[in-house]
């Protein structure tokens, strides 16, 4: 099973059209400008962290282009 | 700290609208929906913008169902399509927030306003849910599905 990053729903975004995920429990992981995993079990892509709260992860869904660029297109297994 | 969503200034959907979820919570036991998660779902917005939502897409206007499903929905391998009526009838608002076509299921006032045809004075996350989930929709299979990260 692929290990999910930030956990969400893909269909909260906020105004900007930026989806909103649920802040992990260690969000030390992550970082702005960096790519994560993001989705459900069920359904996930590569994400591309742009703003962490207090409560919740901002991040742009992007392809496998983008997120190899970034440096990270390795699936971890939980 | 909690934002201001924008709401946007538009007529209520017709009855006949189609609203999409995305099902990535299918279950062993055939339930399409993880309760528990719908709720946490719910309560991040209440969190990040101040009223309890559900994020729904809808297929209205010049967005057809196939664009939304071979677009922002191509994560999913199957949606839940619930018409606007069905949603009115559990007592719920079809909130126009944020960027369209993205609307909200929600109960009790957004900022203010009203948007469902029963007044609950006291909404939560889990009244929002269970009104949610037992609403009729059509479970279809999103043939323009992408597995991703590829």
């Amino acid at each position: 099973m692929i290990q999910i990053d930030i956990d969400a729903d893909l269909m909260l975004v906020d105004d900007e059209d930026r989806y909103i995920g649920h802040l992990p429990a260690d969000p030390s992981r992550l970082q702005v400008g960096g790519i994560a995993i993001a989705g459900r079990p069920g359904g996930y892509t590569w994400a591309l962290v742009e703003e962490i709260t207090d409560t919740a992860v901002y991040f742009r869904a992007i392809e496998a282009d983008e997120a190899r660029k970034h440096g990270r297109l390795e699936l971890a297994a939980s | 700290m909690v934002r201001q969503r924008l709401i946007r200034d538009e007529a209520p959907l017709p009855d006949n609208a189609i609203l999409v979820r995305l099902l990535f919570d299918g279950y062993e036991d055939g339930s399409a929906f993880d309760r528990a998660k719908l709720i946490a779902d719910a309560t991040l917005n209440f969190t990040e913008f101040g009223y309890y939502g559900l994020s729904m897409c809808g297929a209205v206007g010049a967005r057809s169902l196939e664009s939304v499903l071979a677009g922002k929905f191509k994560f999913s391998r199957s949606v839940a399509l619930y018409r606007a009526a069905n949603l009115r009838d559990k007592g719920l608002g079809i909130v126009p927030s944020g960027a369209a076509p993205h609307y909200d299921a929600s109960v009790g006032d957004v900022y203010g306003q009203s948007f469902g045809s029963v007044q609950i004075t006291a909404s939560s996350a889990e009244d929002l849910i269970d009104r949610f989930i037992t609403a009729i929709y059509t479970r279809r299979q999103n043939e323009h599905f992408t597995p991703r990260p590829s």
